[in-house]
Order: structure tokens, then C-alpha cells, then sequence
């Protein structure tokens, strides 16, 4: 059996509703992606530790696998899958 | 202007300035090199001269890395720059970065600067001793062409290395005036390609 790649999606967000309608999204996206075993957490931008991690950020945003790879905005479905691949490759 | 989907740096000289004395440093691998070889770039000019003899690369290495990790601890947090990451990170531009320092040293340095969940591939010189190769297999890791790359550095061979594959190459280095490329005088200048 081929071991699936983990992928650590952190939403930072202002409100817990705003991090429920991304991890929607999210979710969506990963149920279609093959091969990937996504884990998503939804922390608040004025959240210590994310301040302390990630600096001060705009809500809302997107960290995989402890990159940011969406600040501002939601990324495309296409572009989520994108980062997805991409933030598990080996260089 | 979004024709650019990836900015791709340097880091010694180009995203933050060190306090290494790079000559001081290559007259003392000179020495143990037993050599007058130019040794620039350093790291590259050790790995040519100590093929087959991986005790003395260890050795040669092992003194720059030395230096380089206590010029990397002198390194501070600048919130102009953090400013300027996020700014383009906001634009959806993917980040990476290409060095000659080791892996040790440019995670230290990142660290400090708070700048290390910016970049999403990093190919220090554990990876390749060769920029033009460096920036392929960031590139590659980015998911972008080299007509979508803007490249920034600091040296002739950044200058070389980008123009060889493509990129938009912007040099940050006042000495390298006779350069037809674009050139800025600081890093913070970089935001107005994106």
C-alpha cells in the first residue's frame, strides 16, 4: 500500500465562521486530490503562537506544511491543489 | 502587472547584508588549500580544488561555515523587509531562494529575520555549488518558468545565471554599474516588478 503524504493546511483567520467556510473549501479540494492525507486547523491571526510563527498577518491566509502560501485572499481550486502538491515536494 | 509569478533571491548581499570578510575569509582557505586560485565564488572554488580529497573539503568548509554561522547570529529582525515579503507573498507571488551558504546558516539567518514560512524552496550550496543549477531546481520546486522568474542578486555570476535561463535578472550592487541589466539599490526597491 502507497503511503499517503501528509499535508499540515493551517487557516489563519479573524472568526471561526470565516475558518469553517475555508476549511469547506479546503476540504473539497483535498476529497479529490489522490494521495494526500490532509489535516486542516483553523487559528486566529491574533493567535500568540501565530503571531510569534507567521508575523502579523492579513486575514485571511494559508500556511502549508509551515509555508505561507496564501496571504489576502482564498486561493482558486486549482491553485489550493497546486500548493498542495507542490508544498510536499522534495528538492 | 502580473507577468511575474515567482521572485526567487539571494541571500548574502541581497536580502540582508552580512559582516563576513569574504577575502580575509578565501586568504585563509588559501592556505589551507595551499593554493592562489581566486576562489570566487568561495564555495564553488572548494569544491573544484578539493576533488578528490573529501577530508580537506570537509576541513575548508567546516571554517567557512564557522564564519559564516557567527555573521549569521549578528542578524536582525528588519520590518521593512518582512513588510516587503508579505506585500509580494500578498500578490500570490511564490518565493524562493538561492545561496552558497549551507543549510545551517541560511535557516539561522531566515529565523532571524522571521522570514522562513516566506519561502517555499530554498537550494542552499548542500544542493548544488552551481547558481545557474540553484535556480533551475527552484524554479522547479515553484512550479515556475524562468520568464515568469524574477531573479535578484548581488554578483556577476547571479547576473550570468539568470540571463542564461531567462529570468528577469535585477542586480543590487552599486560596483556592478557597467551591467546593462535592471538594476536596484536596495531589496525593498524589488516590489516594483510585482
Amino acid at each position: 500500500m502507497v503511503e499517503k503524504k501528509l499535508v499540515l493546511i493551517e487557516l489563519l483567520v479573524e472568526n471561526m465562521e470565516e475558518g469553517r467556510e475555508l476549511a469547506n473549501v479546503i476540504s473539497e479540494v483535498a476529497r479529490k486530490l489522490k494521495g494526500y492525507d490532509v489535516k486542516t486547523l483553523i487559528k486566529s491571526v491574533y493567535d500568540d503562537e501565530v503571531i510569534s510563527r507567521y508575523g502579523i498577518l492579513i486575514s485571511p491566509s494559508i500556511a502549508i506544511n509551515g509555508v505561507l502560501m496564501a496571504i489576502g485572499h482564498i486561493p482558486s481550486e486549482p491553485e489550493l491543489k497546486d500548493m498542495i502538491v507542490r508544498s510536499t515536494l522534495r528538492i | 502587472m502580473d507577468k511575474y509569478k515567482a521572485l526567487i533571491t539571494d541571500l548574502d548581499g541581497t536580502l540582508v547584508k552580512t559582516n563576513i570578510n569574504w577575502d580575509y575569509l578565501r586568504e585563509k582557505i588559501r592556505k589551507i588549500l595551499k593554493t592562489n586560485h581566486p576562489l570566487k565564488p568561495l564555495g564553488y572554488g572548494i569544491y573544484l580544488l578539493t576533488e578528490g580529497d573529501p577530508e580537506l573539503r570537509k576541513k575548508a568548509f567546516r571554517i567557512v561555515e564557522e564564519a559564516e554561522m557567527k555573521a549569521a547570529e549578528n542578524v536582525v529582525f528588519d520590518r521593512k523587509l518582512y513588510e516587503t515579503l508579505v506585500r509580494i507573498r500578498s500578490k500570490n507571488v511564490k518565493i524562493g531562494l538561492v545561496t552558497f551558504q549551507s543549510m545551517k546558516t541560511a535557516s539561522l539567518i531566515l529565523e532571524k529575520l522571521r522570514l522562513t514560512s516566506f519561502f517555499e524552496a530554498v537550494v542552499t550550496r548542500d544542493i548544488s555549488f552551481n547558481r545557474e543549477e540553484q535556480l533551475k531546481i527552484a524554479m522547479d520546486k515553484l512550479g515556475v518558468k524562468p520568464v515568469e522568474t524574477v531573479f535578484v542578486g548581488d554578483s556577476i555570476w547571479d547576473y550570468e545565471a539568470g540571463l542564461k535561463l531567462g529570468c528577469l535578472t535585477v542586480i543590487i550592487n552599486e560596483s556592478l554599474d557597467n551591467l546593462l541589466c535592471n538594476k536596484i539599490r536596495s531589496f525593498y526597491e524589488i516590489i516594483k516588478y510585482f
